[in-house]
């Protein structure tokens, strides 16, 4: 797969979108569906895996238009 | 957040409408009832329409990014509402991301679209969306809807009129565990894109067939959750020239299974290699302390978290007999092509 190159605008690999507000999709607390369950895995991808990523390049972190 | 327009590519304005209402708590409990909405699976929430709206966006917006070509493959995780109707909701689902970028991809980019589900759960709303339309092709593995919700995702639910034969059910047994499951997905998925030549793929990731989740009876591991997005991706690029979109879904043990099985969907989608090992200590520090269980200590599962399961050969058996079937006509379409006319 091509990799994206330093010099010249590339497409991107993958792109991760997200928002806060995606939170706001909540019926209760004690309902099963739980979205809290998007920052424990942006969370664990922060700790531990960010630091390998070569975000720079080739990922971007998208907010949600609006 | 997606528009009224975008949202009504799928569902009814009556029922935009009224989700709309019901978040300002406008709607009178009698009407509710009619759209699914005020149950205890699907309960009326303030602003619920707003929040629905922003998570189709995110999805419509990892579309646009993967077929303008800003992107190879985007991910919203905040998607996967695969049960949610033209008119009504269903199974925790207001809006149904999927179908409504579905649509958007046909009409916006003319596109192909193969949609691969394997939440635990059928993924109705969608194939019900495109039940009769032979451009968008379904592929839904979950477990047999004997004693599951939604109870549909039989393998005769092929599609209707033009579109019949183009919607693949694998509805797997109770206690299916990573080898079966992954076979079954395996083969499937490996022989219905080569039959559909999709231009892009859209993949739904529920994470709700672990052994530990509460609301579903399967007992797949953390191996399952490496190996699906690591063939969308490989079939993605093999196919579509890498388009791939993913969403999320279910996911109920949202301490010990959704939090890697996402990390390793965004680690295989940004061409990383997923991770092995123990866990981040910090992340386990920070968490433990909030969760009703104990975390697990690293990103594959130990040997050993379930019993055995003793009906394990009949199950297996099952699940190879049940692909046999599903595949069949595409089989035997593919053999008779060849044959001499
Ligand atoms: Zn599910």
């Amino acid at each position: 797969m091509a990799k994206p190159s330093r010099y010249l605008p590339m497409t991107k690999d993958a792109v991760f979108v997200f928002s806060e507000e995606l939170l706001t999709y909540k019926f209760s607390n004690d309902h099963p569906f739980n979205q809290k369950r998007l920052l424990l895995t942006l969370d664990l991808l922060k700790k531990r895996v960010l630091l390998l990523m070569r975000i720079s390049s080739s990922q971007e972190w998208l907010p949600i238009r609006n | 957040m997606a528009t009224d327009q975008e949202l009504e590519l799928i569902h009814d304005p009556a029922y935009v409408n009224a989700v709309r209402l019901a978040g300002k708590g406008k709607l009178p409990k009698e009407k509710a009832g009619n759209f699914g909405i005020g149950t205890e699976d699907t309960p009326i929430f303030p602003g619920m329409h707003e929040a629905s709206a922003l998570l189709v966006g995110g999805t419509l917006q990892a579309v646009d990014y993967v077929m303008t070509g800003k992107s190879q493959h985007a991910l919203n995780l905040g998607g996967g509402l695969h049960h949610g109707f033209r008119g009504k909701a269903s199974g925790f689902c207001i809006y149904n991301d999927s179908s409504v970028a579905i649509k958007y991809l046909q009409e916006k980019y003319h596109a192909r679209v193969l949609y691969v589900d394997t939440d635990a759960h059928h993924g109705d709303g969608v194939q019900w969306s495109f039940y009769d339309d032979p451009e968008v092709c379904t592929l839904s593995i979950h477990e047999t809807g004997r004693y599951l919700f939604p109870g549909t995702g039989n393998i005769n639910e092929r599609g209707q009129g033009k579109g019949y034969g183009y919607s693949f059910n694998i509805p797997v047994d109770a206690f299916t565990e990573d080898d079966s499951w992954l076979e079954s997905y395996t083969t499937a998925f490996t022989e219905i894109v080569e039959f559909f030549k999709p231009d892009v793929i859209l993949t739904q990731n529920g994470a709700d067939s672990h052994y530990f989740d509460p609301l579903t009876h399967l007992s797949a591991t953390m191996r399952i959750y490496r190996e699906i997005p690591r063939l969308a991706h490989k079939l993605a690029h093999q196919y579509c020239e890498g388009r791939w979109v993913a969403v999320g879904g279910g996911g109920y043990d949202i301490w010990r299974v959704v939090p890697r099985a996402w990390s390793m969907l965004w680690m295989e989608m940004s061409s990383n290699p997923t991770p092995t090992g123990p866990l981040s200590p910090e992340w386990l520090d920070t968490w433990q302390p909030d969760s009703p269980v104990t975390l697990p200590q690293s990103w594959d599962d130990p040997e050993g978290i379930y019993e055995p399961i003793p009906r394990r050969p009949e199950i297996t058996e099952k699940n190879t007999l049940t692909v046999e079937k599903l595949l069949y006509p595409i089989r035997s379409n593919q053999s008779s092509s060849v044959k001499p006319t």
